[in-house]
């Protein structure tokens, strides 16, 4: 079992395979060897978020890991379907601040598989939206001038269907 | 707080709620690190969605013009970046239109260093933008950029028939029964020259610029665009296109010149001619090199490929020939009647005619590699591509093959040195499978080019119909109908299409 101590002090105890999901964490248990009773801190995190993180890898436990370093940039393109499996939608199913947190966390403790599973419902949030209702989406203030909106509107309009 | 919002009325709950939602909202490629950011849009498969984006807000607009992201997008729809086309470098200086713009306007970012920038080097962002616009001009768009008449002669009517054409990024050549050439620029579709000369019908021309498409050759860097045409006056002329100028009068065939080709960067041209010969000519030099004799009959076809010229003939054979020395390396014997179409890629030969079957044959060893069935009528056109094999009937039917690979196929060729048992590998058991089977034209199909992403035909019944490559699936009618097409062809980066037809 190991232990992880998040950012608010909260220790977690887990299975070793399921921690390892996290590619951050799998290599500070190799540093640290094997029998260390120390808590592995994760300052960057906090316990709300490293719950929901633990319960996407605990239920992907076993799965096979990316490999390390593959530079899968050429199949990447096309392998990167926006698919998400049904189990992961639901789990991924949390408001904006959630969701948010949980994309800095996958980065952070590097796991890849919820980290794009994460990216990918940003996408698919944006997906087929105007301009407006993105900005909507998202509380963002739309910072153009009027002449730099027609602007940037005229430069785009090239993949509206006509 | 949680005292507070139990203390509270619903008309105070509604408010702080309402107060609330949009400050737990986030703006995720503003708070995400860049990377993170340019993640997320690399999930993003639809330009549309893209461009949409981008118009968010200066962030987002910033994030989207990221060239990595239109690198990706390049490489999932297939856009080629070393096609050639003429939007690279310095399409804001030109004045001519595209013959299918999406807006009337150019469409460059104007002002600021991002123009200055996208002139003097490649973007993707800007490549994906221009070859999507034109995949979906072809789809959905395009206007006509130009229509011509040749008017007919009321004695003989058939003199206005078009019996040739080829093109490049420059020029569109046409060869007319009523003795004419026509030069028309391919940007404007104005026409720019006629060529006058020939006594009779012109049955085959050659245009030797750049581009090598289409019934052109690239040319050996000579300084201006030529035309190289025959045709029933049994004389191969070579033609300046700027001056319109008849540079040299080439004798020799004893008979009506059918075909002519000219060789990628030398001045090589080959005529095949009714005379049952062909002959190599230094238009260059205005000579004379060698005659190729060995058909029995009149040769139709031909085509080129290195110093390598593959002929079809009405004796029902194909013959591979040596430009260089004039040997006939291989005779190509299978075939029950005329050949009307060969094709040929420098390692394979394809041929089709009056038997209605296609062959394909390997041009190392001559050996018949595949006989292909499914048409019910003479086999009249012909086009090869690495991986398939496109053909058209006086069925009106068009059907696309798949090729093995080429690489694989040399290794067949390495190999049958060795062993005769290749061809036996299970792997190579069928590789020609037929893709898409298209009754594309109630009549005779006039013409056929196909790239990756399309396929256009034109046929006797006067239609111009454009498919999928990948798919076969039919798209649309490119044009008004008319009484029947003679010839259709696209230039390089399809930016054009050019029909020729009967109204």
């Amino acid at each position: 079992m190991i232990v992880l101590k998040t950012s608010d002090n909260e220790t977690f105890t887990v299975e070793r395979d399921v921690a390892e999901r996290s590619v951050l964490i799998k290599n500070m248990l190799d540093d640290i060897g094997e029998n260390s009773e120390q808590a592995i801190p994760l300052p960057n995190v906090n316990s709300s978020v490293l719950k929901k993180v633990l319960e996407y890898c605990e239920h992907h436990r076993g799965e096979p890991l990316p490999a390390a370093d593959a530079d899968t940039s050429q199949d990447d393109t096309r392998k990167r379907t926006t698919d998400i499996s049904e189990w992961d939608q639901k789990f991924i199913t949390v408001d904006q601040e959630m969701l948010f947190e949980i994309i800095l966390a996958a980065n952070y403790l590097d796991i890849k598989s919820l980290l794009d599973v994460g990216c990918k419902t940003v996408a698919n949030m944006i997906k087929g939206k105007t301009p407006e209702e993105i900005r909507k989406l998202f509380n963002i203030v739309n910072d153009f001038t009027p002449e730099e909106e027609a602007q940037i509107k005229k430069e785009n309009e090239w993949a509206e269907d006509r | 707080l949680s005292a507070v919002i139990h203390a509270c009325n619903p008309t105070e709950l509604l408010f702080i709620s309402t107060t609330i939602a949009p400050l737990l909202k986030r703006d995720f490629l503003r708070a995400l690190p860049t990377e993170l950011a340019l993640h997320v849009l690399g999930f993003v498969d639809s330009p549309k969605t893209l461009a949409r984006a981008a118009q968010v807000s200066h962030r987002w607009w910033r994030l989207i013009s990221d060239e990595a992201l239109w690198k990706r997008m390049c490489v999932l729809y297939a856009f080629d970046k070393d096609k050639p086309h003429r939007n690279c470098i310095g399409q804001s200086q030109r004045k001519g239109k595209d013959r299918m713009p999406l807006v009337e306007d150019d469409e460059h970012i104007r002002g600021g260093q991002l123009s200055a920038m996208l002139r003097t080097r490649f973007s993707y962002r800007e490549h994906f933008k221009y070859s999507y616009s034109i995949m979906q001009n072809w789809h959905n768009g395009g206007h006509l950029l130009r229509a011509h008449k040749v008017p007919a002669s009321s004695t003989n009517p058939e003199s206005g028939v078009v019996t040739s054409l080829a093109l490049d990024e420059d020029w569109v050549v046409v060869g007319l029964a009523n003795c004419r050439i026509h030069v028309f620029s391919a940007r404007t579709g104005v026409l720019a020259r006629t060529l006058v000369g020939h006594d009779s019908g012109v049955w085959a021309v050659c245009l030797v610029h750049k581009g090598g498409y289409m019934g052109s050759s690239d040319g050996w860097g000579q300084p201006g665009a030529l035309v190289v045409s025959g045709g029933c006056d049994k004389v191969v002329r070579v033609w300046d296109i700027r001056s319109g100028y008849c540079i040299y009068v080439l004798r020799g065939h004893t008979s009506t010149i059918r075909c002519i080709k000219v060789l990628h960067n030398r001045p090589i041209a080959v005529s095949g001619s009714r005379d049952n010969t062909l002959r190599v000519w230094d238009v260059q030099r205005g000579r004379s090199l060698r005659v190729l004799a060995g058909h029995v009959a009149s040769v139709r076809c031909l085509d080129v490929c290195g110093n390598r010229v593959v002929s079809g003939s009405y004796d029902n054979t194909c013959r591979l020939w040596d430009v260089d020395t004039g040997e006939c390396l291989h005779v190509l014997r299978g075939h029950l009647h005329q050949i009307y179409s060969v094709a040929f890629d420098g390692v394979r030969i394809a041929s089709g005619g009056l038997d209605t079957t296609v062959r394909v044959w390997d041009a190392e060893t001559g050996e018949c590699k595949a006989t292909l069935q499914g048409h019910t009528a003479l086999v009249c056109q012909l086009q090869l591509s690495p991986t398939m094999l496109a053909t058209g009937g006086s069925d009106g039917r068009v059907i696309m093959f798949s090729l093995p690979p080429l690489h694989s196929s040399n290794q067949t060729l390495h190999h049958s040195h060795q062993s005769h048992h290749s061809q036996h590998q299970p792997n190579q058991a069928n590789p020609f499978q037929v893709l898409h089977r298209i009754a594309a034209h109630d009549s005779s199909v006039t013409a056929l080019q196909f790239d990756q992403r399309f396929l256009v035909t034109g046929g006797n019944d006067g239609r111009v119909r454009l498919f999928e490559t990948q798919t076969g699936n039919y798209v649309r009618d490119l044009s008004e109908p008319s009484e029947s097409v003679w010839k259709v062809a696209y230039g390089p980066g399809a930016e054009g299409c050019v029909i020729m037809c009967r109204r």
